[in-house]
């Protein structure tokens, strides 16, 4: 036991003299939970948030750039949906300015219930809010695999665990025995449903959506009670992806429940082709314009000038 | 309720203090199957009902083989059948109903589709295994010694109370290890504070939470992608080191629930068999089945391969014993084609074994005290693990046309660089089991002895330095609180 607390004693004292760099998380689950402990807990309360999924979580604060960055956080959740980011705004009791909201198909996901209850333990929870050392971002192996030479060799993309999904879906050019599954296929496949829908979105998964869009409602109507201006946006993707019968469906969904002339909603980005490396997720080169485009909306929200 | 979660801490803190109790001494029994109810009944409670059905029907057929001597196998063959019905029923209900369904060729209703959803209740495969080794030896015991009734009361009521216990044991209830009746009614008794050993307790809670709370949970962010349709993309030595990962996951997922059940039983008073003797370093698969779950493993070859005729029968039907008792036990996993598979495939490792073995006039098996040449035995423990290691994947993907897919992502998806993001921190993960391991061959074990001799070593230092360190790591280090694997069996 005494060694142990002379361990963690010499490890705090170290994250102290900023000898150990915090790690944004080596897997998506724990870059979600990093990101989300730095929102609760974290001492600076930031001006805007982006709340959403892998897609807008590609926005890596190098691409907002540092003037964006030094006053945004990105929440959005890997695998997760706005729903969880804003659950989290709520439960904290924190509210920032401005919320930017990832609207579409993820937010049948609803909110990260396992994360909630480990970010928001009444126990469990409580260390890490005083003692550094136990932030999830300063998990030693985290550490580790982060900070030494090994992170030259690793990928430097925001979510190192959805490379292997752009791959997945990128690799339209590999020899497979079978051919390469179109978009709709890939989106299923991808949200782990069991096999494609004969006319779009099911029953079961618009209903779902439904309910998940009146949860978003309720939820940022007392975020906007609360003090903070929210705004909706969507990141574009494959124009086939877009064009299959499940998309448009959804599509439809958002537009009837959070139409324009009642919500929110960020103006449309410049037309282009744009190009995804999967079918959803924006590849770089893309993922940098789009990044451009957000970071002067969130200038302009703030009331500075681009 | 899992042994890594908050709830769990706070009902252990009351049991535990109101088990010593003096004042409560003499309802310790009570107390703990109380308790034990409590833990099954916390995340299913309409379950409970099972498990007290359960508890039930073992104490009243056991109590019946000592009250009746003429009838003592009619009422063995029923409480074995009712364990076995039971079992079935819930493991292999929902399959049976699936193809119903898919003969008739109509969406399931009604009871159809209940059977479809049933739940499996969490740690039926091992107490009815208990219940099964409870009768059975009662039965054994009467025939061998009429009269000697240390496993059964001479009144139902206190032998319910003690089965009930058996049964129930919260350390144990929920994935093993599998106890045997004999070894563990003789230990119900009054138990003191004093009597504790608190240093064997911290040594089996620190390691067994380490290895599934730093180990097992860790590993489990990087498994996960072995899921289909994931693996399909990704890189061929990348696939080889997750399946890696997985065989460092299982293990110290199951050997770390046990060693903590086995903690929390001696913090209570009572000795649970060992279920792990560190199996990676097996050199046969032989060994390997002595070294894995040694409590399944003994209470199959106790009430399944001895019964069978064990050896003892002629080659032949040796080979098909062993091959019929690992497919059963194939089959105790779940019900799904890959868990039959992994059976088949594991008997007929063992089979083929002990065919080598009689091929050579009974010396091909490795004996521990063996000096044989280190390169070869190093030869048969990478051979042994990669053997083990791929038969995981039966469990890990239990869809077996997934495990053809995974098989054929290995061999095509080559050319490709390997994805580092994974296979570092998969290495890091395990490098814990790899040295518990290592730590425990003779070879490295005697080096250490002369070392330490050597550098005149006395103190505890080392075993400290090690523990502070595991202690850091769970509290530091801990992955998510996923379930424990077994939990599923």
């Amino acid at each position: 036991m005494a060694v142990c607390i002379v361990l963690i004693a010499a490890y705090q004292l170290l994250i102290a003299a900023h000898i150990v760099r915090p790690s944004p998380g080596i897997n998506q689950w724990q870059s979600n939970f990093v990101r989300a402990q730095q929102y609760v807990i974290g001492p600076k309360l930031p001006e805007a948030v982006l709340v959403g999924s892998s897609l807008s979580g590609r926005l890596t604060p190098e691409w907002l750039g540092p003037e964006v960055s030094a006053r945004t956080l990105n929440l959005c959740q890997a695998g997760g949906s706005a729903q969880t980011g804003l659950e989290i705004m709520l439960r904290s009791g924190r509210t920032p300015k401005v919320v930017l909201a990832e609207i579409n198909g993820t937010l049948i996901r609803g909110a990260d219930e396992d994360l909630m209850s480990r970010l928001f333990h009444p126990v469990t929870s409580r260390p890490a809010a005083y003692v550094a050392a136990f932030k999830s971002e300063y998990q030693p192996a985290s550490v580790l695999i982060s900070s030494y030479r090994i992170q030259t060799l690793l990928s430097k993309t925001h979510l190192l665990d959805w490379s292997s999904l752009r791959q997945f879906l990128g690799g339209m050019t590999r020899k497979w025995s079978s051919p390469p599954a179109g978009p709709e296929q890939a989106l299923l496949e991808v949200a782990g449903t069991a096999g494609p829908p004969k006319d779009g979105l099911t029953p079961e998964d618009e209903k779902l959506l439904r309910e998940q869009i009146e949860v978003f409602q309720r939820h940022a109507a007392t975020l906007e009670r609360a003090g903070a201006r929210i705004y909706c946006y969507d990141v574009p993707g494959d124009a086939a992806f877009a064009n299959t019968a499940r998309e448009k469906r959804i599509q439809a969904v958002i537009d009837q429940m959070l139409p324009r002339q009642k919500v929110h909603w960020l103006p449309e980005p410049p037309p282009r082709d744009w190009k995804t490396s999967d079918g959803v997720h924006l590849d770089d080169p893309d993922a940098i314009l789009f990044s451009d485009f957000i970071r002067r909306q969130i200038l302009t929200i703030l009331g500075d000038k681009s | 309720m899992q042994f890594n979660s908050f709830n769990f801490y706070v009902f252990l803190f009351i049991t535990f203090t109101l088990y010593y109790v003096p004042a409560l001494r003499r309802y310790q029994v009570w107390i703990l199957s109380l308790a034990s109810f409590v833990f099954y009944a916390w995340s299913s409670p309409i379950l409970l009902g099972l498990l007290l059905f359960s508890i039930f029907v073992n104490s009243f057929t056991s109590f019946q083989i000592v009250r009746s001597e003429k009838l003592a196998l009619f009422w063995a063959s029923l409480g074995v059948t009712v364990n076995l019905l039971v079992l079935a029923f819930f493991k292999y209900g929902p399959l049976l109903a699936g193809v119903i369904a898919d003969l008739i060729n109509t969406p399931p209703t009604g009871s159809l589709h209940a059977l479809l959803v049933l739940p499996l209740p969490i740690g039926i495969s091992f107490y009815t295994f208990e219940g099964i080794s409870l009768v059975v030896d009662t039965l054994r015991q009467q025939r061998k010694s009429p009269g000697d009734h240390d496993l059964v009361s001479a009144e139902f009521g206190p032998h319910l109370v003690r089965s009930s216990l058996f049964v129930a044991f919260f350390p144990h209830l929920a994935a093993g290890p599998i106890l045997k009746a004999r070894d563990f009614y003789p230990q119900i008794n009054t138990k003191f504070l004093r009597d504790i050993n608190w240093d064997f307790c911290f040594r089996c809670l620190t390691v067994g939470y380490f290895l599934k709370t730093v180990v097992a949970d860790n590993l489990q962010d990087y498994t996960f992608w072995i899921a289909y349709p994931y693996f399909k993309e990704i890189e061929s030595f990348t696939l080889l080191t997750l399946l890696f990962g997985y065989s460092m996951q299982i293990f110290a997922d199951f050997a770390g629930y046990s060693l903590i059940a086995i903690g929390l039983a001696a913090m209570f008073g009572y000795a649970l068999p060992s279920n792990f003797n560190f199996p990676y370093i097996s050199r046969s698969v032989t060994e390997f089945w002595q070294r894995w779950h040694i409590s399944l493993s003994t209470w199959l070859r106790n009430y399944l391969y001895i019964p069978l005729g064990g050896n003892r029968k002629g080659r032949v039907r040796t080979y098909i014993n062993l091959f019929i008792v690992m497919l059963l036990g194939g089959l105790w996993h779940g019900a799904a084609w890959s868990f039959m598979v992994w059976g088949c495939y594991h008997g007929i490792g063992l089979a083929i074994e002990r065919l080598m073995k009689d091929l050579r006039g009974g010396a091909g098996q490795p004996d521990p005290e063996e000096a044989s040449h280190w390169l070869w035995d190093t030869g048969r423990t990478l051979w042994v693990f990669t053997f083990v290691t791929f038969g995981w994947l039966l469990f890990k993907l239990p869809n077996f046309s997934h495990v053809i897919e995974f098989l054929r992502a290995v061999a095509l998806n080559v050319g490709e660089p390997p994805d580092l993001d994974r296979i570092v921190p998969v290495w890091i993960f395990s490098l814990p089991v790899i040295a518990y391991h290592l730590a425990h061959v003779s070879g490295i074990q005697e080096m250490w002895r002369n070392f330490r001799l050597r550098a005149r070593i006395q103190s505890p230092w080392p075993r400290d330095l090690c523990y502070g360190v595991m202690m850091a790591g769970i509290l530091l280090n801990h992955g998510h609180s996923n379930a424990f694997i077994y939990f599923q069996f």
